[in-house]
């Protein structure tokens, strides 16, 4: 069994299985799930990952606590975004990963005399440096990866044609964030085919310039990856996400933070040796959500091509 | 006596004086002569009341006392409602070195203006004489030379405006009398004055009268931002139900509600229900014909308007814009969609900037006090078409805490705790609060001055209301108020002994049916209020 097709077999997590977000959705909506997206696939020296995605997610659930209530003011919200992502080791060890986001949101509320507001821009970028001591080998059936990044708001966060939108409306959340990140795979079997995989990360988010603070969170992931021969390869898992409260001035915003538990499928395919294709969705099992009403996820999905040298 | 019959008499009069007729120019010439020695011997009054009528007490000898030798009479005609003016002076140039004259000066010119009066004022036709010889019959050419304007704005004091077209020219002269003695007499014949006392209306708006538009907006645009749901992403309610059979529903009575009463037509719109709507477009019969209106209750500032719609407008409603100011909501007209500021009660920007609503008032107290005050009352039905629930309240601790959601001007202005509901008052540039705990738990009732407005405040805080107006009256009478207690909607009895309703109808004495001033006020969290209106006072 080549390290070639564990790598393979390690795709189908990294691509498709480890949907961790950075920050996601509540009633604020904003949420680019940059983690999801952002490249860890370098894991041997000198190899260089490249990668762009695309996620479209639809926030027009309206929830009371762990209800479902008729939203009747024909609300349409979504956010697409688009991530450039890379990741480079520099070691069999140490490798960093980076990402730039552009960020599309839209709102149309039907009832509404104005309408439809629509924004677009730079989003925010991550950089995450990670420490494997542990890898999936044909005598290791253990990973274990550790890391340790930053948020940077590089993008717009005082979008608006007049007047100031709400951050949920931003493209950038204008502050910084401290993230840790951790990972862990087991390889069932020597080639690596089947693996379950866990992975968990924690942000703190800073305030931006409005002393707007998105509420910290945590996220972690668990699922099995099934590679089928060297091109297919499938993953189901589910996601628990848990935030804070959204804060201003340092008090809680009402009606933001909550637990969330999705269901996270995906399939990939190898093109070729060194390019890869993955498919994933977001399918809400269960959530329990702070306060009294939240617009949040109804579903999202993501197409993403990973170019590796 | 037609004014025409009255023309032909002055003319007659006039071809009298110009004919030579010795008394009245004799004693002109006298009193112009004497006019040094008349002025040292009897000072003038200082000053005398607003002169609202020309009279005959006004018949006298005037002059300037810059032009030395020069003079008027002025002969008023009540009942022809003519005045008649003679005018002494000279020549625009001295009289060359050789002119000479039989009889005085050659440079004396005499000139008569005759005219209608109108008030203060009388418009006179200048006309020259000529072709008089001394106490002589002669033939007599009369030629207009242009006009005065004779005004006195007070019994002792006038201006003779002319426009002399033979010479080009035109001026003004101040005129007072020589002597003081007819003061008395046009005094006592004046009308008296209309009374005038101070009562300020309420100002235009509640924040800067005409307020300076800059980017297209009259408040800072950096600092209108997005609350969040976007546009009606908090819904209005556009056809309100009401319940009638109050005995049916469950709501709280220590719940607040905004009461509004049009005529006989009384509702009340709880807060747990404006909390997830802040708006309601609504439609009340006012003098036998429906109009629309628009209630607004902001649950950030705790603030409730009720405006009247615009009769030019198709659609008359307003929405949510998701956008506040100083937290505050932001309402849009769906005619226009043009913002309104709630608190500032004027539009801040689009085609209706400036525009300031038609205010129509509302009570806000507990429902167990206006159901008792108004048995007869509406309540707004929580079947709105929407599926919220209204027994939660969406912003969890927010009322008690001192938390913001938004950032406001003022914020470190902590005198009270920022979520304490006042009633707050403007009056130009005054601002004062008065916070409803801090009323007595019967009604109080406060007499003093804000501003420059005498103004009433009546309050409970175990009724949970507030309420302020003007005790000043259109006829400038100043009313004293006391409280009156057990008697709601009866809250308050004047010095006269009229009962006054908490909306400021008199409902018993006799001024009952008359309605007191409504000031520029309302109920409002405390870090809004301070916030729109910095440096407010507060009632202690």
């Amino acid at each position: 069994m080549s390290f070639k097709f564990i790598k393979f077999a390690l795709l189908v997590f990294l691509f498709i299985g480890m949907k961790d977000p950075a920050f996601a959705a509540t009633c604020s909506c904003a949420g680019v799930p940059l983690l999801t997206t952002i490249d860890t696939s370098a894991s041997e020296k000198g190899e260089f990952f490249i990668s762009y995605s695309t996620e479209f997610h639809q926030i027009s659930d309206l929830v009371s606590g762990t209800k479902n209530v008729n939203d009747e003011t024909d609300r349409d919200r979504n956010s697409f975004s688009q991530v450039l992502s890379a990741s480079y080791a520099m070691t069999d060890r140490w490798s960093v990963s980076a990402l730039v986001s552009y960020v599309k949101h839209n709102r149309t509320i039907g009832s509404s005399f104005l309408g439809k507001t629509t924004t677009s821009g730079i989003g925010d970028s991550v950089i995450l440096l990670r420490y494997t001591p542990l890898f999936i080998t044909p005598f290791s059936r253990h990973l274990i990866s550790l890391g340790l990044g930053v948020r940077i708001p590089t993008g717009d966060d005082d979008f608006g044609d007049n007047f100031v939108l709400s951050e949920d409306m931003q493209p950038s959340t204008g502050a910084y964030g401290e993230i840790l990140w951790t990972s862990y795979s087991y390889a069932f079997n020597q080639a690596a085919t089947v693996q379950f995989n866990t992975s968990a990360n924690y942000t703190v988010n800073e305030e931006n310039d409005r002393k707007y603070a998105f509420g910290n969170e945590f996220n972690l992931f668990s699922g099995i990856s099934h590679a089928i021969g060297s091109k297919f390869g499938y993953s189901a898992g589910l996601r628990y996400r848990t935030t804070r409260a959204d804060r201003r001035f340092g008090f809680d915003i009402p009606n933001t933070g909550g637990q969330w538990l999705d269901f996270i499928p995906g399939i990939s395919y190898a093109v070729t040796n060194h390019l890869n294709l993955g498919l994933s969705g977001r399918i809400p099992v269960w959530r329990k959500l702070d306060g009294v009403l939240q617009f949040t996820t109804s579903y999202a999905y993501s197409f993403s091509l990973s170019y590796g040298f | 006596m037609s004014s025409k019959a009255a023309l032909n008499h002055l003319s007659f009069i006039l071809r009298k004086i110009s004919a030579g007729t010795a008394c009245f120019l004799k004693a002109c010439l006298l009193s112009v002569l004497l006019l040094p020695v008349l002025l040292a011997s009897q000072p003038v009054k200082a000053a005398s009341l607003p002169l609202s009528l020309l009279n005959e007490g006004l018949n006298d000898a005037w002059f300037n006392p810059e032009t030395d030798g020069q003079g008027f009479f002025v002969t008023v005609f009540p009942d022809l409602g003519l005045v008649v003016l003679a005018w002494f002076t000279y020549d625009t140039l001295l009289p060359v070195d050789d002119a000479t004259a039989n009889i005085g000066d050659a440079g004396h010119r005499w000139l008569i203006a005759v005219g209608e009066f109108d008030g203060n004022q009388a418009l006179l036709d200048i006309e020259i004489a000529s072709g008089g010889i001394f106490d002589t019959s002669t033939e007599i050419n009369r030629e207009l030379d242009g006009s005065i304007v004779l005004s006195f704005e007070s019994c002792d004091k006038g201006t003779v405006e002319y426009d002399l077209i033979s010479i080009g020219q035109q001026g003004t002269v101040p005129i007072e009398r020589i002597v003081s003695d007819n003061i008395a007499l046009c005094e006592g014949l004046a009308p008296p004055a209309p009374k005038t006392c101070k009562r300020p209306a309420p100002d235009l708006s509640q924040g800067i009268d005409n307020p300076p538009v800059i980017r297209g907006a009259i408040v800072p645009l950096s600092e209108v931002i997005g609350g969040g749901p976007g546009p009606d992403g908090i819904p209005p309610l556009e056809t309100p139900q009401f319940i009638t059979d109050l005995s049916a529903t469950s709501i709280s009575p220590f719940e607040l509600v905004v009461g509004v009463k049009i005529g006989d037509d009384i509702r009340a719109y709880p807060y747990n229900i404006m909390n997830w709507h802040e708006v309601v477009n609504d439609q009340f019969s006012m003098d036998g014909s429906s109009e629309h209106v628009t209630l607004s209750y902001c649950p950030l500032t705790g603030s409730a308007m009720l405006w009247k719609s615009f009769v030019e407008s198709t659609n008359k409603t307003f929405g949510t814009s998701g956008l506040l100011y100083n937290s505050n909501l932001i309402m849009y007209d769906r005619e226009t969609g043009s913002n309104w500021s709630q608190m500032l009660e004027q539009s801040i920007n689009g085609p209706q900037i400036k525009r300031i609503p038609d205010r129509l008032p509302v009570v806000e107290t507990s429902w167990a006090t206006w159901k008792a005050m108004y048995p007869e009352t509406k309540l707004l039905s929580e079947r709105t078409g929407f599926s919220r629930d209204y027994t939660a309240y969406l912003y969890g601790s927010y009322r008690e805490n001192q938390s913001l959601l938004f950032p406001v001007y003022n914020s470190n202005d902590l005198r009270l705790h920022r979520k304490e509901r006042v009633l707050g008052i403007n009056v130009g540039s005054s601002s004062k609060v008065y916070p409803i705990r801090s009323f007595s738990s019967q009604v109080e009732v406060i007499n003093e001055t804000v501003g420059e407005m005498q103004v009433v405040a009546a309050g409970s805080s175990g009724h949970n209301f507030g309420v302020i107006f003007n005790r000043e009256l259109e006829d400038c009478t100043v009313l004293d108020f006391v409280a009156v207690q057990d008697s709601l909607p009866v809250v308050m009895r004047d010095n006269e002994g009229n009962e006054w309703d908490i909306f400021g109808t008199a409902v018993s004495g006799a001024r009952k049916g008359q309605q007191l001033q409504k000031t520029n006020s309302y109920i409002a969290y405390w870090f809004a209020w301070t916030a729109f209106f910095p440096g407010a006072q507060i009632q202690q």
